[in-house]
């Protein structure tokens, strides 16, 4: 009898070895992640180890002095360490959430505007960004100029106030570092709205229509939940560079007027480079770290949800 | 929402736009401003709001510096592969991240995540330390690329992008039997663009403002990033600012350009027409 | 979940081993062969000096050029590569480098404790000849030593003062030649800036005296004045804890309370007290170094020029006044700045060391004392003088006060005492002395009060 080509049926396989069978399951996964994970191995987690034992030192370049938890004893003792934590809180809580608002709005705004107009906005207000760090500081610091000549002065001038200070009172300094954040560079976090909004279907404010929902139903039950994920990336990142405020007080005020805008990354850095003190520095930047990763982990709970459609 | 309330919004929202766009645009301005006034013998900035004289000695004096066109192209050379590389490596990253379920993702990344916050200072001698002293890789264009070739904020930034990605289109290609690799291809990429597009510029605008790093680790005049070169033009008792306005217009010109060769992506939705039916 | 847990431990595990085995490792250059001359001939090995520099002068590039092109017609197998750092950044640059344990073999600077406490100061007694030992003018070697050892060799000593704008001194009819001879006390600058300050016709006012705020050099320049040295003495000793101090302060409080200088002066930046006294807003700036002399010249050329719009300045310099308690000319705080010399971590060889002193001499002898003439600064070495016989840049008028100045410098205390006592005066600054100063300028504490904490803190930090 001639045998027909009829293929065989498959059996079931047999298994592979559990090793064989994990590769199988997530070898493309770890491939995906290798290059960033392999690099950042070297190139950030080594140093960062590195810091962490030298927070553990007297750092010095030729013989470290091993001292165990002084650094950290020192720090909790220092009166200037805990003015900087209540600076750095005080920096980030009246940042964040105000920027975020402000991004929000912003975005949402030019959201409803025609096209050319969205580009219009979108550009004047992301390109600001790429006037460097430089530029910007110069500029402010002359908005902020003390004299009556001083633009910041000359505009509440119009109002009748006198000139103010802004960077020479300790009670005016800090919030007037806050206000250069208020006004900064939004445009970032504003195409990142936009680019989530343009990402929410269509589908789903139509059906909402036909639902006859409110225009607050729509925006909480659909744009709001929509648009987490990128309103956590900007609170979590947010918290990250407003705790790391450094550039600022670094170029504006050096900490001063009396540690009045001393921030614990001013701090790190002054322990670092001016006291030659790596070790300190370390040890403060790791209390920093652990704040932030607890502020961190509070947002993910908050903002997460893992929206799945 | 009823036309007239909509036509209100539309008001409000321009009249308030408009307003932050002129706030906003001051330092921008200035610099443009101030790179065509000649202000060589300067002490402080202060640019005319309108120059009563316009000159072009800021840039004169900005090119004849002879590295200038130099440090542009190491800015612009730098800037550029960092960027691809990081949307090449962040994208792949965040979407395994995302939307891909292995052992260890979570802890992996909240290993990453956490050490954003670690400021930079201090991980700076033991990189440094690393780079140049054990590498050896002082004055070279890796030194000032190898760190950044994939950050950690991209991946999470990426990671939250593609988590906006419905999961359905990824499980109907898995039931046709697509590769991981074919996936990511043909599905997620083309679906990503607002993402990349987003990538691509807040990349390449961060390497190119980073001045400290390529401070550290470039010795030669030639090797100089724009903004490490900018800060030469700053004495002991003076400093050019005509110069430094006018070499930082021209280098904010190749981001202005990327920008508006990219922003049509920023606004593009995901097609759902695949997922119907 | 396990799992998890246990890459997690494994990945921080791996990389604790490693960063402790590789952590403390350094790359020693190799080491040159000091070749077949037994003690004679220097050896001509070739080798590489490493040189970080800083814009001295506006044309200080030129002078590195010729410096080495003069050196190495006479050591051509010594190449040296220079580096000219930008002031602001520069100092961060070689603070990383330093602590990385790979520093220059020579940068440009003022003499710091710090320094030596990386063990990476190199000394260079066992270098310098008594030819050249003999060529400085007594006094300014010592600006570049530490702990009794000479780490390098200044370049030019700077002085810190006071300038005037000629203009208003003589509308308020101060002999400001007798001030340049004799030096002032406190009370003469109060009552001739009673003359000096007025409001203008046009509504702004004229200020006596405008000077910075964001940092301390005024007072280190007030306290000498009021015959303190620094906070310690040479010997160590806490010495801001007399009548002295609270005398210094309250003089300082009384310039702004009685509108001498302005009321913002806590957040003037240096250039804005600059472009105050451009715009003619202030008889006298503070600090003014008799470099000043050279640039406004130059700033005057450029109004000529139509360049730059203002006023005409001719520049006055002249000396800070004193505490009446203080006799004489007053004490003059300044330093020097100049090439010190560094090894790196486990580097050992001592034919590159002796070439390091080379190009060090080379760019500090006779034809480097360019530096010091542009700068209008007194030269500190006999070659140097002679070479610039003539040259002079500064004018007739503020010659003789620079010397005078010069004559009357005040020791620099952070030099003679150890290590961690520097280390610990260094934070006092920073954390105490800066802060109180401040707040003082911006009314916020009392003299008497800044005086206490100073005192307290003091004796806390700096016993």
């Amino acid at each position: 009898m001639k045998t027909n080509n009829v293929r065989a049926i498959p059996g079931p396989k047999a298994p592979h070895s559990r090793f064989v069978q994990f590769w199988k399951d997530y070898g493309w996964a770890y491939l995906f992640i290798l290059a960033p994970v392999l690099l950042f191995l070297i190139f950030t987690l080594y140093p960062v180890v590195s810091a962490f034992l030298m927070s553990f030192q007297k750092y010095n370049v030729l013989h470290s002095k091993w001292i165990g938890f002084d650094n950290y004893a020192y720090m909790f003792t220092d009166n200037v360490f805990w003015k900087s934590i209540k600076n750095t809180v005080i920096f980030t809580v009246g940042t964040v959430p105000v920027n975020i608002a402000i991004t929000f709005i912003l975005a949402f705004f030019i959201f409803q505007m025609k096209q050319s107009w969205q580009t219009f906005f979108k550009a004047s207000l992301y390109l600001p960004a790429v006037a460097s760090g430089v530029t910007i500081s110069l500029v402010w610091l002359a908005i902020f100029d003390p004299t009556a000549s001083g633009l910041m002065n000359r505009v509440i001038g119009l109002f009748g106030l006198d000139p103010v200070l802004w960077l020479g009172q300790s009670n005016k300094a800090l919030f007037s570092l806050m206000l250069m954040s208020y006004l900064g560079a939004h445009g970032s976090g504003i195409i990142l709205y936009l680019a989530a909004m343009g990402g929410i279907p269509k589908s789903l404010y139509e059906a909402a229509d036909i639902d006859h929902a409110s225009g607050w139903t729509k925006f909480s039950k659909i744009t709001w939940p929509l648009l987490k994920p990128t309103t956590l990336y900007l609170a979590v990142t947010g918290v990250i560079t407003s705790f790391q405020v450094f550039i600022s007080v670094y170029l504006m005020t050096q900490g001063g007027p009396n540690f009045a805008t001393t921030t614990i990354a001013y701090l790190i850095y002054e322990a670092a480079f001016v006291f030659y003190d790596f070790g300190l520095a370390s040890a403060q930047s790791f209390v920093l770290a652990g704040l932030i990763i607890l502020v961190s982990v509070i947002q993910f709970k908050y903002f997460s949800s893992d929206i799945e459609y | 929402m009823s036309k007239q309330a909509k036509l209100t919004l539309l008001a409000i929202a321009a009249a308030v736009l408009m307003l932050w766009v002129v706030i906003t645009i001051v330092p921008l301005y200035w610099m443009v401003i101030g790179s065509f006034q000649d202000s060589k013998a300067s002490a402080s900035f202060n640019p005319q709001m309108w120059p009563k004289v316009w000159s072009i000695a800021p840039y004169e004096r900005f090119f004849t510096k002879t590295n200038a066109l130099r440090w542009l192209f190491n800015s612009l050379f730098v800037s550029a592969v960092i960027t691809v590389t990081n949307l090449f490596f962040a994208t792949l990253a965040g979407y395994a991240f995302a939307k891909l379920k292995f052992p260890g993702r979570n802890s992996i990344f909240w290993v990453l995540l956490s050490t954003m916050m670690i400021p930079a200072q201090v991980t700076l001698i033991p990189l440094y330390v690393l780079v140049i002293n054990v590498f050896n890789l002082a004055d070279t264009y890796t030194a000032i690329i190898l760190p950044s070739v994939v950050t950690v904020g991209n991946i999470f930034l990426m990671k939250q992008y593609m988590s906006t990605l419905p999961t359905s289109l990824i499980h109907a290609a898995r039931i046709d039997a697509c590769s991981e690799f074919g996936i990511f291809r043909k599905i997620i990429l083309p679906m990503s663009k607002p993402g990349l597009a987003v990538l691509a510029i807040f990349t390449f605008v961060a390497n190119w403002n980073d001045f400290f790093w390529p401070l550290l680790v470039t010795r030669s005049d030639s090797m100089r990033t724009i903004q490490v070169g900018l800060a030469s033009f700053r004495f002991a008792e003076s400093t050019d600012y005509g110069a430094i306005m006018a070499g930082a217009t021209i280098g904010a010109l190749p981001m202005i350009i990327l920008f508006f060769a990219l922003q049509r992506y920023f606004l593009q939705g995901i097609t759902i027409g695949a997922v119907k039916g | 979940m396990k799992f998890n847990k246990w890459l997690t431990l494994a990945l921080v595990l791996v990389f604790v081993t490693v960063a402790a085995a590789c952590g403390k490792q350094a790359e020693p250059p190799a080491n040159q062969a000091d070749g077949s001359n037994a003690g004679q001939q220097q050896d001509t090995t070739p080798d590489t000096v490493k040189v970080w520099t800083y814009p001295v002068h506006a044309a200080y590039e030129n002078d590195i050029k010729e410096l080495i092109a003069d050196f190495n017609k006479k050591y051509p197998h010594i190449k040296v590569e220079y580096e000219i750092l930008s002031w602001a950044e520069g100092p961060k640059k070689f603070d990383v480098a330093l602590n990385a344990g790979n520093p220059p073999d020579l940068y440009f600077g003022g003499m710091n404790g710090q320094y030596v406490s990386t063990g990476l100061a190199m000394p260079i007694d066992s270098y310098m000849t008594d030819e050249i030992k003999n060529d400085f003018l007594p006094g300014t070697l010592d600006t570049m030593k530490f702990g009794g050892k000479q780490y390098g060799m200044p370049l030019y000593q700077s002085l810190w003062g006071w300038g005037a704008n000629k203009r208003i001194l003589d509308e308020a009819g101060i002999d400001y030649k007798k001030i340049q001879e004799n030096g002032w006390t406190w009370d003469e600058f109060l009552d001739a800036a009673k003359k000096l300050s007025k409001t203008l016709p046009n509504g702004t006012q004229q200020y006596a005296l405008v000077t910075d705020g964001t940092s301390i050099d005024f007072l280190d320049m007030i306290t000498r004045s009021a015959g303190l040295v620094d906070a310690i003495d040479e010997k160590g000793n806490f010495i801001w804890n007399d009548n002295r101090i609270v005398e210094a302060l309250g003089f300082i409080s009384k310039l702004v309370k009685d509108g001498i200088i302005p009321k913002e002066t806590v957040a003037i930046a240096p250039q804005k007290r600059t472009e105050m006294f451009y715009a003619g807003q202030a008889a006298i700036i503070s600090k003014a170094i008799p470099y000043y002399d050279v640039m406004i010249a130059n700033r005057n050329k450029d109004i000529d020029a139509g360049k730059v719009q203002g006023e005409k300045i001719e520049y006055i310099q002249l000396p800070v006044p004193h505490a009446p308690s203080v006799q004489g000319f007053g004490y003059t705080t300044g330093g020097g700045e100049g090439y010190i010399a560094f090894t790196q971590k486990g580097a050992n060889n001592e034919q590159h060391k002796k070439n390091t002193f080379l190009v060090m001499e080379a760019l500090s002898g006779a034809k480097a004392g360019n530096s010091a003439n542009e700068l209008c600064l007194p030269f500190v070495r006999k070659s140097q003088a002679k070479e610039f016989e003539g040259k002079s840049l500064a004018k007739e008028i503020n010659i003789g006060v620079a010397k005078k100045m010069r004559e009357n410098l005040a020791p620099q205390v952070a030099l003679s005492i150890d290590v961690d006592k520097a280390a610990k005066l260094k934070q006092y600054r920073e954390q105490v002395e800066k802060p109180i100063f401040q707040a003082l300028l911006a009314g916020e504490k009392t003299p008497e009060a800044a005086a206490e904490e100073l005192k307290n803190k003091g004796q806390q930090m700096l016993r």
